[in-house]
């Protein structure tokens, strides 16, 4: 049994440096983010903490994709270990109030990345069935 | 200062769940330190809360407060018609500020979203550990600085017991002999021979042991 | 005498003294009890009687020790401080002693979280070195902890624990003076396997003179196979096996062979233990397996005991007969 693409409501997270310069160059490419992408730009991954991450549900997204620069590739240093960290801390609760876990990602990019960025995008959605019988 | 941590979500849901509204109520002292119930962690509880509500389908106002101290009324004071308007006060102080609020508000229900651990310090970032169990009669001019009566999980006064072993309690081996950092200490500020002193058995009176205490300065009393 | 029990007139006569351990049922089954009572009856001098041992509830070692009294053999009461304030441990002494128990081994006990009852609160209230001193004082002075006069007397044999190899290794010897300041008449120590260090603890206690002040039994436990002497090294608070035992009970087997070579090892370290300096006797820690006393008690030397131990301490003894008042 295929999965059709998931539309509904997605938050996308990231930094300036990473997502948001990877996706000016994808609109230079004509490329843009789907339409069920709301884009929340932070101008480090330092930033991002778990009351952003539960707003952008609150808000009404289902699906929340966290990016920011690699550890060791941040310009504020541990910006990028902080993002992951709290990322971290916002899924515990998120499992506590019992929503699964595949509904919050986090990876880190460079700005040369675009096209990783639309395939996480793409793989946000829930893990596909088993398919039962012969296959 | 006083550590304490949040409870888990599904038993502080469990609490609030039948509730129309719930204010949501922080401390910005201890517990804003201890990173349980200052003010960012009712932001964060708070969304939480609402979450859920919204995925069991509820209709549930959630509001957010912090004060200063729960454990003093005055800091209290402004709350007053927040506690009016809602159903249930979720306090995210320690067990003083959950009790205070509910002294001060006999008709409020008051329900506690923390557990309070006890008195302790930060070792390091994300991590504090317990210092002083208030027994009411202090010694530690005896012991190096270090207490057995807290430190030690036999809270012996003339250790170490057995179980000591490479400087770790044989309860735990992530805790530390209390008797192995009195040794050390002792030695280190040339105090060793305090050791051979046999304490005699303690008073408990002065300890929870007693009953519930109370402290009294009449000279400030009006 | 102190306390007028077996133990004390045989260390009071420089005979080297053995005392083997009981330990009671997980429940009120007696014929567990007496059972045991037989295996050790005549190959030891006094039984120990271990108190929730490992903070497993068992049988009380007070009413184990009651029926030890009644068969005819001579008792060591255990008792922690961990399940009993100072109240419960002064009016279980009454009740030792009112049964015939003669002696008593003062202990701080093992944490409850190792037990069965992990989410019990822990007393604690004394701990070991306190509840020597105050026994003592209700032996010599008649007196509670309190300071209130005690109705009869209490004539007690008082021992204590020391465990050569916990840490810090300086507090040791520290530990076994206070205990002997406090009070202590005999000491039997943590089950010895690294010779070496527990002649270095032997050697300090003799230069401080603590050896003519206190009786030392030095406590031994047989293995019964390298699985067991692994789980002990690693899972018992305060013991550790030297390679060169953990190798030789390695190489002897299983079963029966690995039993007999652990049997043959504790004999000889007693025999190697009795040339010590300062060293009175020997306590013998063979959990739940008193059978293998006979057997290590005749390979070193130690059979038969100097007196019968159907003579019962006589429990009439500090029961001056005073007329209420």
């Amino acid at each position: 049994m295929t999965q059709g693409p998931d539309t509904s409501p997605m938050v996308l997270i990231g930094c300036q440096r990473s997502a948001g310069a990877a996706l000016e160059r994808l609109a230079v490419e004509g490329r843009a983010l789907p339409e069920h992408v709301e884009w929340r730009s932070v101008s480090c991954g330092g930033s991002i903490d778990e009351l952003m991450i539960l707003e952008a549900f609150e808000s009404g997204a289902e699906r929340v994709l966290v990016v920011s620069c690699a550890a060791g590739a941040c310009r504020s240093v541990v910006g990028g270990e902080r993002a992951k960290a709290r990322t971290e801390a916002a899924r515990s609760v998120l499992q506590e109030i019992g929503f699964e876990e595949w509904r919050l990602r986090y990876e880190t990019m460079a700005p040369n990345m675009g096209v990783d960025l639309l395939r996480w995008i793409d793989e946000l959605k829930a893990p596909a069935e088993q398919s039962v019988g012969d296959a | 200062m006083i550590v304490a941590e949040r409870k888990p979500i599904p038993e502080i849901l469990d609490m609030v769940r039948h509730a129309a509204s719930v204010a949501v109520v922080g401390c910005d002292t201890c517990v804003a330190i201890c990173m349980a119930g200052g003010t960012k962690e009712v932001a964060v509880l708070s969304a939480a809360l609402r979450l859920a509500a919204k995925r069991e389908g509820r209709e549930q106002l959630i509001t957010e407060a912090c004060v200063e101290r729960q454990c003093e009324e005055e800091f209290n004071e402004p709350l007053v018609d927040l506690l009016a308007t809602h159903e249930l006060v979720l306090s995210m102080a320690c067990g003083v500020g959950v009790q205070t609020l509910a002294e001060q508000y006999p008709s409020a229900i008051v329900y506690p979203a923390l557990n309070t651990r006890f008195m302790g310090r930060p070792e390091e970032l994300g991590t504090w550990s317990e210092r002083c169990l208030g027994c009411g009669n202090c010694v530690l001019h005896k012991f190096g600085g270090v207490c057995p009566i807290t430190r030690c999980s036999k809270n012996l006064l003339n250790g170490p017991c057995g179980g000591s072993e490479d400087g770790k309690c044989e309860v735990d081996p992530d805790l530390p002999c209390a008797w192995q950092l009195i040794y050390d200490r002792l030695a280190a500020i040339g105090q060793l021979e305090r050791l051979w002193e046999v304490e005699p058995p303690k008073d408990w009176t002065t300890s929870r042991d007693g009953g519930p205490r109370k402290v009294v300065r009449e000279d400030i009393v009006p | 005498m102190k306390a007028g029990s077996k133990l004390e007139a045989l260390l009071g006569q420089a005979v080297f003294a053995v005392t083997a351990e009981l330990g009671p049922p997980k429940g009120p089954d007696v014929s567990v009890v007496d059972r045991k009572i037989e295996l050790l009856r005549n190959v030891c001098d006094a039984i120990n009687v271990t108190d929730n041992q490992t903070a497993i509830v068992r049988l009380s070692s007070g009413a184990t020790c009651a029926r030890l009294c009644a068969s005819g053999v001579e008792p060591v009461m255990q008792m922690t401080a961990r399940d009993r304030n100072r109240l419960a441990i002064q009016a279980d002494v009454f009740g030792a002693v009112s049964q015939g128990v003669r002696n008593l081994l003062c202990l701080s006990g093992d944490h409850q979280t190792f037990g069965n009852h992990p989410q019990a609160k822990n007393v604690y209230d004394i701990d070991s070195i306190q509840m020597i001193a105050m026994i003592k004082d209700m032996r010599d002075d008649a007196r509670t902890q309190s300071g209130d006069e005690i109705e009869g007397e209490v004539p007690m044999f008082i021992g204590g624990a020391a465990n050569p190899f916990g840490d810090p290794f300086e507090m040791r010897v520290i530990r076994l003076a206070k205990k002997v300041a406090a009070g202590v008449d005999f000491i039997q120590t943590q089950c010895i396997y690294d010779m070496p260090r527990f002649r270095e603890w032997m050697r300090r206690i003799v230069d401080l003179g603590l050896h003519e002040k206190v009786h030392i039994l030095a406590g031994v436990m047989p293995l019964k196979s390298a699985g067991m002497a692994r789980y002990v090294h690693s899972s018992v608070a305060g013991i550790r096996i030297p390679d060169a035992v953990m190798k030789r009970i390695s190489g002897a087997g299983r079963g029966k062979s690995a039993r007999q070579e652990g049997m043959r090892m504790c004999a000889e370290t007693i025999q190697e233990l009795r040339e010590i300096e300062g060293v009175h006797g020997v306590h013998i820690m063979a959990v739940e397996w008193e059978e293998a006393i006979e057997p290590i008690t005749e390979q070193a030397g130690l059979l038969p005991r100097p007196d019968a131990l159907s003579t019962l301490s006589d429990p009439t003894l500090g029961d001056e007969g005073e007329s209420d008042g």
